[in-house]
């Protein structure tokens, strides 16, 4: 699968990055740091991805706000977007719900419990039927 | 007869003849001797005659002076009704002289007249004399006279009539009277035929005579009555004394007499009637008739009649009334009282009694009842001597009670005819209006000094009356105000509300609003106007009343707090966002550390030594302990009075869920007693609460088996729930301190301090109270009340 990340801290991305490539995983990760620069990545000419993992806390752009654009899109609203946050506020749960998710995975602090989280959350979208663009 | 025959009677004739005139001459020689001595006779007859004749003359010339010398008209005429002689009277009533000029009776005659003129002188040459004879003739000065004559004829020697004499009397003014009889007859007839009084004639009761307005009333033909006796159509009401009245009037003691009867009608009705019986007496004054008038007075009678009832009824409302009477005549004695005038005055008799009674030394005899005796009787002076009308004299007695007197003076046509005295007790009324007067004045203090404007304005929005309190508030003064129209002189900022509120007035609605007006300084002041409609005294709305408070102060308190209000919502709604911003923040870290060492020991096992691996793993644990205080916090600061989101929630369903997701060692036991209640709640506090105490619990059990045991019980207001479990127990001087945030009196390393603050926060919210038993090393019970 083709999978774009979302997501501003560094640690976290190598946190994805490692997941997948301990468990050998057959996935290619896009990086993007923010929203701005997700949302050019996704309307570059390019391959759109398979699944999209966000984080909500970010910079400038805020994973909802881009949460909110991608699925006002007519073309890239069709992309599962999985939610990867710490947050455990109600209100962003119920508000991403709202406008439409795939998946809401709170963030573990063990990292061995994100490992597990991570490799249901990818095993389960990769036995899924998808979105070819 | 045959020629022969008559020839034959004829010689027979002619032989009797010749003896006739043998005989003839024989006689007449015989008749010449006789006619001889006849004559002789007749000479001397004659002679003595001759003087007979003139003895007659000599007395009809007598017979003559004593005619002419009669004092009525006499007349003698030929049958030609030639005047051949006429006494003086007759020349002066007639105006002609027979002896100077040629007078024809019958030229005298009026024409209408001549026919029976000649009817009556044929009727005189047949009998003799003529009686009566009644004409219109002329005299010479062509007056119309009318004359009645007794005539008889004149004979001569041979009783052959040669003339008429007769005797003239002048009826000409007998005529007139007898017309203007006829004339007066006629009106009379007149007059009585359309009388609307019903007149009769009657002898010895027997009707003979009615007028048409007799028959009428009675509903006879005169015919009918004419068969009728008096007593037939008379009813039996005072019917004895009106045929002594008519034995009176036949006995001639009585020429007239009137009473009021009754008749009886033909169809049976009854009217009654004035009847007026006048006798008609005779020369010889015996009475020949009575002649009755009679005036139907049937309605008269009713309208007396009501007109008594209505004095009854009278009477009775008199003798009834709640006010004293006293009717005095001119002569000071009672005519009229009545039993409250005897009550009042403690009279022990019945008023009828007292009717006749002086009252001159009555004001002495009662004026000890009044507290003011001499007062009493020189102002009873006073009202009669002026004999005018005085009303509401107010009298006070001395056992307490208040009178008031009017006096009314009576006149007749001007003149005085007694007066009336009304007493009426007005003691209640007086006192009443004494109270109503202190009640009054109590509260127009009350009104003028409160704290509270007052405001009275009529329909017309006009200010009929303001208090201190009100000028004060509004800045104005009070003839600013009065006369003013509200909505003009008052500078609301609502001014439609007003309108409205007027409005409602109008429809008797009374309601309290707030209202911003601008003081006469300018400043604006809030006010809370408590507005109803007034009255008058027949309940119509007349305007209305407001009573005003300045409430500018509590006004701007009130904005404070709800602009504070605002404030805090904005401030905790901040928060909350910074509580989960900062765990985030917060949290991340945590995160990205807590991989960082699990990467160095996974990645870097072979080079690390026990210390380092140990050190390690420290970290990670700190880095836990950090994570669930954060949590913490964030649950803590996320607790609001949020109650959107009540739901039904079942406590069996929740503590048993609770039970599968907490973490309970092997050896506790979670039971729930008895079953749990249903609460309308937010399931998630609920949950949390729950699941702090149940986990609280669990986690501080050493025992072997560790029991922990949830019971609830029902009071009025609240639920009750019982946590208990046969753990470590708390100590007593920390049964308060357990409750405040990040007081962890644990020392576990998963305790965070939090858990029972979350607990009390939300119990807070429900407005219940948390408390605990506790005996160290046998258990805690954690208490605590839910409102329903």
């Amino acid at each position: 699968m083709n999978i774009l990340l979302i997501e501003d801290d560094t640690i976290e991305t190598m946190k994805l990055q490692r997941t997948v490539s301990k468990l050998q995983l057959k996935h290619s990760i896009i990086e993007a740091k923010n929203g701005e620069e997700a949302l050019s990545l996704l309307q570059a000419p390019n391959d759109l991805p398979d699944i999209i993992l966000l984080d909500l806390n970010m910079p400038r752009m805020s994973g909802i706000e881009f949460l909110k654009i991608v699925k006002a899109d007519e073309k890239l609203k069709y992309l599962p977007t999985i939610v990867l946050t710490t947050s455990e506020n109600r209100a962003d749960l119920l508000e991403c719900y709202k406008i439409g998710i795939a998946g809401y995975i709170i963030k573990p602090l063990k990292y061995e419990d994100y490992e597990l989280k991570l490799q249901t959350v990818l095993s389960y979208w990769n036995i899924n039927e998808l979105v070819k663009a | 007869m045959s020629f022969k025959m008559a020839e034959k009677e004829v010689l027979l004739l002619r032989k009797a003849l010749e003896r006739q005139k043998k005989a003839r001459i024989q006689a007449e020689k015989i008749l010449e001797e006789k006619s001889k001595e006849l004559y002789d006779v007749t000479h001397h007859l004659k002679e003595a005659n001759s003087k007979l004749e003139n003895l007659l003359n000599e007395k009809t010339s007598e017979l003559d002076g004593v005619f002419i010398n009669i004092i009525d008209p006499y007349v003698v005429m030929d049958l030609s009704f030639n005047v051949i002689n006429m006494n003086q009277s007759a020349k002066e009533f007639l105006g002609y002289d027979h002896t100077i000029e040629r007078l024809n009776l019958r030229q005298l005659v009026h024409p209408d007249y001549i026919q029976y003129t000649w009817e009556s002188f044929q009727s005189l040459l047949e009998v003799g004399t003529l009686k009566n004879y009644r004409a219109k003739i002329f005299s010479k000065d062509s007056t119309e006279k009318w004359v009645q004559i007794n005539s008889s004829l004149i004979y001569d020697s041979e009783r052959k009539p040669i003339a008429a004499q007769g005797i003239i009397r002048d009826i000409t003014n007998e005529t007139e009277i007898r017309q203007l009889l006829d004339e007066q007859k006629r009106q009379l007839d007149i007059i009585v035929g359309n009388s609307p009084l019903g007149i009769a004639l009657t002898v010895k009761g027997k009707i003979i005579k009615v007028n048409p307005a007799f028959e009428k009333l009675l509903g006879y033909s005169e015919y009918e009555l004419k068969q009728l006796h008096v007593a037939d159509i008379t009813g039996p009401e005072r019917n004895q004394e009106s045929i002594q009245l008519i034995e009176q009037m036949n006995e001639g003691r009585l020429d007239t007499f009137s009473i009021v009867k009754n008749y009886i009608r033909k169809d049976g009705g009854s009217l009654f009637a004035k009847t007026t019986v006048s006798a008609v007496k005779n020369k010889d004054g015996k009475v020949d008739y009575q002649v009755a008038l009679i005036e139907d007075i049937t309605k008269e009678r009713e309208a007396e009649e009501q007109l008594k009832a209505s004095e009854n009824r009278l009477a009775s409302l008199i003798s009834n009334l709640q006010t004293g009477v006293l009717l005095e005549d001119e002569h000071r004695t009672i005519s009229l009282t009545n039993q409250m005038f005897c009550d009042l005055f403690h009279i022990p008799v019945a008023p009828e009694t007292l009717k006749g009674a002086d009252c001159s030394n009555a004001a002495q005899e009662h004026m000890k009842y009044f507290k003011d005796p001499t007062g009493f009787v020189a102002r009873i002076e006073e009202v009669l001597k002026a004999r005018k009308v005085v009303l509401k004299d107010e009298l006070e007695m001395v056992d307490g009670r208040i009178l008031e007197r009017d006096y009314i003076p009576i006149f007749n046509k001007g003149i005085y005819k007694g007066h009336l005295w009304t007493y009426q007790d007005v003691t209640l009324r007086k006192n009443y209006k004494r109270n109503l007067e202190a009640q009054k004045e109590k509260y127009g203090s009350i009104i003028a000094n409160m704290n509270l404007g007052l405001i009275e304005v009529d329909l017309e929005d006009t200010i009929q009356m303001v208090n201190h309190s009100f000028c004060k508030m509004s800045g104005f003064a009070e003839n600013e105000l009065v006369g003013q129209k509200a909505s003009e002189v008052l500078n609301l900022i609502e001014r439609d509300l007003l309108e409205e509120k007027n409005k409602k007035r109008l429809q008797g609605k009374s309601d309290s609003y707030e209202v911003r007006v601008a003081h006469k300084n300018g400043r604006m002041r809030h006010w809370l106007v408590s507005g109803a409609p007034r009255y008058d005294e027949a309940g119509q709305a007349v305007g209305s009343i407001g009573i005003h408070l300045d409430i500018t102060e509590q006004k701007q308190l009130e904005l404070q707090k709800e602009k504070l209000l605002r404030e805090l919502e904005a401030s905790n709604q901040g928060l909350r966002e910074y509580a989960h911003i900062v765990s985030h923040d917060l949290k991340s870290p945590l995160r990205s550390i807590s991989a960082l060492a699990s990467w160095l020991v996974e990645d870097y096992k072979e080079v690390l030594d026990d210390s380092g691996l140990f050190n390690l793993q420290q970290m990670q644990e700190k880095v836990e302990s950090m994570d669930r205080l954060i949590s913490g916090i964030l649950k803590y600061s996320s607790i609001s009075q949020d109650t959107s989101e009540h739901t039904q929630v079942d406590l069996n369903l929740v503590v048993n869920e609770i039970r599968e997701t907490i973490f309970i060692p092997e050896h506790v036991k979670v039971v729930i007693m008895n079953p749990l209640p249903t609460l309308l709640a937010d399931r998630t506090k609920i949950y949390q609460l729950f699941q702090n105490l149940i986990g609280n619990a669990v986690v501080h059990i050493e025992a072997d088996p560790g029991l922990v045991e949830i019971s609830s019980e029902e009071t009025k207001k609240y639920w009750q729930f019982n946590i208990k479990d046969n753990g470590i127990g708390i100590a007593k001087e920390y049964h308060e301190k357990i409750f405040k945030i990040f007081q962890s009196i644990g020392n576990g390393e998963r305790s965070t301090g939090i858990g029972l603050s979350i607990v009390k926060k939300i119990i807070d919210l429900h407005e219940g109270t948390i408390w605990l038993d506790s005996t160290v090393g046998q258990g805690t019970t954690f208490h605590f009340t839910l409102k329903k």
